[in-house]
Parts: structure tokens; sequence; C-alpha cells
């Protein structure tokens, strides 16, 4: 009889110790996820950075729209500039936008006039020490990445730094990230030349280039095919390169097959050093950009 | 073994005989087919939802193995000891000529067989449903889908357990009933304070399944999660045992 309580306890014993290791082990390890997360905490905390980047939409191998752009932001004055070129494969645009003080002003190549908006006091802003999201919202983020936070991750680079990177594809993009991402890649095509909702205000209150990208409007079969983000944390844990691709598949209303690829390249560095450009208007000609009910959301 | 057979033959028998198993197990043939209805009509009436339809058999696991698959294995449980110690018939079982361990043992196969025939039938149906429904079931889909359905086993058998250790405090089903699913809850909710619980809850693992869909995980931490469900299933199993054992009726 006692012999059978040993056996028990022993296997007990023996269930716990394994649990112990497996646990600690499970926790040590050092997932892509773990180096990411450290790596955008530390870009949050940087005082300014310049990010050069590319976005490109293409649909069944042809280019629809391409935005190249440098910005340099500041984030504790609160100013920012950005340099950009938006295309569609065969008209491109240059736009220039500032943010300086409490007012941001947007240039396009379209025409000579620098339009200008006053923001007033931004009540967004932050004030102090305190950047980066707050802790109970990276506890949540955690909590909702689940598994997939095991799917990313980690290798050292050649430079000192690391490189993460998380590919999803098929079956293994949770059922959430596809509906919203096919939602959205559906509504894309809104705003496409057949959508009707091209606003007018992109246009006309701001003098920003009009630019149609040939988005499809999908309809159908809307699939989330594959997700690669691969990132390059450098020697000094900042996270200084950034790609991402987005594969969505779908049919429009003519029945015709869509492949949607959405590829985005950032390059981030000048890390505590940059200091944005400005633009002295004196001499120049600027027209006063009045904030009306209908303008564009983060306006308001 | 003789003993044991008819033993968990006889548990077996005695989950059919209720009538929420019949309803379970109907369920998942028909929530595949009442999935792939739903959504294929969303499909050609809006443009909404149709991310979900290409992959039934996934969104379907998902389901069952977060809420479904464990509330019922929770009522199985309590039904199983709870259920019997509260209405005496547990004697029935302790008097034929078994050991108290074989005893137990039958218990929790049987448990291990439902939960065995209920992936395989939500399996099933779903990839029937989709293939129905117009879905294309691609040869690499089939075996990702198979792969997540068989791994999906060692989290419900190690939910299961937990519950079946739980079930044995209480002599009165819906205070065990209660008190079980009061801990899922509790559980499922405690990542979002603390996210290291994740790591150490079994409760967390119950889409396991995920990380075995397509490779790219490494295989260590495969193992190293592997082992942990093993454990818990290990600790749960024997912890039971013991109180089985012990228990006075």
């Amino acid at each position: 009889m006692k012999k059978k309580w040993w056996m028990m306890g022993g296997t007990l014993g023996a269930g716990a110790a394994l649990f112990l290791v497996s646990g600690f082990s499970a926790m040590a390890g050092t997932s892509g996820y773990d180096a990411y997360k450290s790596a955008v905490k530390m870009n949050m905390q940087a005082a300014s950075m310049t990010n050069q980047g590319e976005i490109t939409f293409t649909d069944n191998g042809k280019e629809v729209l391409n935005a190249d752009f440098v910005a340099k932001i500041a984030r504790e004055q609160g100013a920012m500039s950005l340099t950009a070129k938006i295309g569609n494969g065969d008209a491109a645009h240059a736009i220039q936008v500032f943010k300086q003080g409490d007012e941001v002003v947007f240039k396009s190549d379209a025409s000579d006039t620098y339009r200008k908006l006053e923001l007033g006091a931004a009540k967004w802003r932050h004030h102090g020490s305190e950047s980066g999201p707050p802790k109970r919202l990276e506890t949540v983020v955690d909590a909702l990445m689940g598994h997939l936070k095991d799917r990313a991750t980690v290798q050292d680079a050649p430079n000192g730094g690391e490189n993460a990177s998380l590919h999803l594809s098929g079956s293994q993009i949770p059922a959430v990230v596809n509906t919203i991402g096919s939602l959205l890649a559906s509504n894309l095509g809104n705003f496409g030349p057949d959508g009707g909702a091209h606003a007018d205000w992109q246009t006309e209150a701001h003098g920003l280039p009009d630019i149609k990208a040939d988005l499809p409007h999908l309809t159908k079969d809307v699939q989330v095919r594959q997700i690669d983000l691969d990132a390059g944390i450098g020697a000094d844990h900042y996270l200084n390169h950034q790609t991402g691709e987005i594969v969505v598949t779908g049919t429009d209303d003519a029945g015709q097959a869509h492949r949607l690829v959405i590829s985005l390249d950032f390059n981030l560095s000048g890390f505590n050093q940059t200091v944005p450009d400005t633009i002295d208007l004196t001499g120049k000609q600027v027209e006063v950009v009045k904030r009306e009910a209908g303008g564009p959301p983060w306006h308001h | 073994m003789g003993s044991l057979t008819a033993s968990w033959l006889n548990e077996m028998e005695k989950l059919w005989m209720r009538r929420r198993t019949k309803a379970f197990l109907l369920s998942t043939v028909l929530l595949p087919a009442l999935g792939a209805a739903a959504l294929s009509s969303l499909q050609s009436g809006t443009a909404i939802g149709f991310g979900l339809g290409s992959d039934l058999p996934m969104l379907m696991l998902g389901l069952f193995t977060t809420l479904l698959l464990p509330l019922f294995l929770f009522m199985a449980a309590v039904d199983s000891f709870t259920g019997e110690f509260a209405s005496r018939t547990i004697k029935l079982v302790l008097t034929r000529p078994i050991s108290r361990s074989k005893a137990f043992a039958s218990k929790v196969l049987a448990l291990a067989v439902l939960i065995a025939v209920s992936l395989g039938a939500v399996w099933l149906a779903s990839a029937a449903a989709e293939l129905l429904s117009g879905g294309g079931l691609t040869g690499s889909g089939l075996i990702d889908g198979v792969v997540a359905y068989a791994s999906a086993f060692l989290p419900m058998l190690a939910v299961a357990l937990m519950s079946v250790l739980l079930a044995q405090r209480f002599h009165n089903s819906a205070g065990a009933l209660g008190l079980i699913v009061l801990v899922y809850v509790l559980a499922k909710l405690l990542p979002f304070l603390f996210p290291s619980a994740a790591v150490w809850s079994v409760y967390s693992y119950t889409n396991w399944y995920s990380l075995w869909i397509g490779g790219g995980v490494p295989s260590g931490k495969l193992l190293n999660t592997t082992l942990l469900l093993f454990s818990y299933c290990v600790m749960a199993y024997m912890g039971g045992l013991m109180q089985f054992e012990r228990k006075r009726f």
C-alpha cells in the first residue's frame, strides 16, 4: 500500500519538476517579439528621428500607388517636416509639409502657394518626461498577441544588432487579423477612381496633388494571404529598419481576380540628433486655410 | 486489463446516455454546416465577413477549443465525478471487481475518447462544409488542418484533467461546475493583468494548435510547450488519482 503512494507521489513530483523546468525555459527564451518590443520602446523614447521610407501598392504586379517620403520628427519640440513624392505609376507629385510651432504649412509642386493652417494649442501633446504607450496598453497587447508572439523569431545580425521577423501565411494568420485586413482591403477601392468617395478637400482645401490610385474594388473572396514583417535592430538597440509586405487576394465586381501587395520599407535614423526642416514664409505667397467642419478628420 | 476495458466501456456508455453528450456531438456537425452557410451568404451579400469563410476548419477549431469543448468537458467531468459522488452511483462502480486506480483511469480514458471524437467530428464536418460551399481545400490546408486538430488534443486533455481534479473537491454538481467555469474565465483574463502568467497557465494553451500550423515556430519552443502541457496532464492526473484513492464514500 505504502509503495503505491510512493509511486504516485514520485510521479507527481516528477511532473512538478518537469513543469518548473519547461515553464522557466519557456519564459527565459528571448523571443523576437520581446526584442522587437524593446526596440520600439527605445524609438518611442527618442527625442527625435528621421524616417525615410517607401510605401508601394501593386495590383497584379502593376504599381498603382507609390509614396516615397522623408519625415523628420522632433517629438519633444512638437516639430516635424515631411517631403514626399506620391505617384501612381503614370504621374507623380511632390508635397512638403512642415509643422513648426503651432502651425502646419503645406506645399505642393502643383502650385507656388504655401497653405498655412493654425493649429492653436495642441492638447494632445505630452508634457514632462512621460513618453511611449502606457504600461496597461502594453500588457493588453501582449495578451492579445497570444501565441503569435511565439512565431516571431530573432537572429543576431552581423552589425552587432538583431533581426526580428514575423512571417505568417495562410492558416497561420488569425481569423481576426484576416477579417480586419480583408475589410480594410475591400474598402481601399472606395478611394479609387470608381469609388465615388474621392474627397474634394484633398484637392481643393489644401492644394494637395490629386493622385488617383487605380486600387481594385475587391468585393468577393477577399483574403489576407501573407503578412511578412521584418525589423532590423541596431547595436544601439534602436529599431532602424522596418519592412512589411501584406498580400491580399480577392475578386472585384467584374469577376477579375486581384493580387494586391502592400509593401512598406522604413529606414529610421538620426535618433536624438534629427532637426526637422523649417520654412521661412516671409516674402512667399501664403494662403491661410480656415478650419471647416467638413475637413479631414485630423483637423479636429 | 479486462476490468479496465469493461469499466471504460461502461463509462463511455454513461457519457453517451446523457442527452447533453448527444446534443454536443450534434453541434460539432451542425455548427460547421451553419457556419459555412452563414459565411457564404455573407460573402455573396455584403463585403463583410468573407475573410473567415475560406478557412472554416480553423475558425471552428478556434471556437470549439476556446469555448465549446472546454465547457462541455467541464460538464462531463462534473457528471463523471461530482455527479456520481452526489447520487452515490459511484458505489456501483467501486463494488465491481476493479481497483480504484483502474476505475479512475477508465473515467479519464472516456473523457479522452470524447475529446478525440469531438475534434475529429468538428474537423470532418467543417472540412466537408467548406468543400460543399465551394471553398477550395488545398493539400497544404488539409495537412495544416489535420496537424492543428491533432495537436489540439493535448491542451484539451490537460484542461479536462484539471476539471477532474477540481470536480472531486465537491459533492454538489452546480457548485463544482460554477467554480470550474469561474477558474477558467479568471485564468483567461489573468494574462491581461500579468502577461507572464500566460506561460504558466494551462488555460492559455487552448489555441496552442496555432503554433503547429505550417512550421515556422522553433522546435525548441514546440518541445518546451509540449512538455509543459504534458507535465500539467501528469500532475493533474496524479493529483486527481490521489484524491480518488483517499475518498470515503
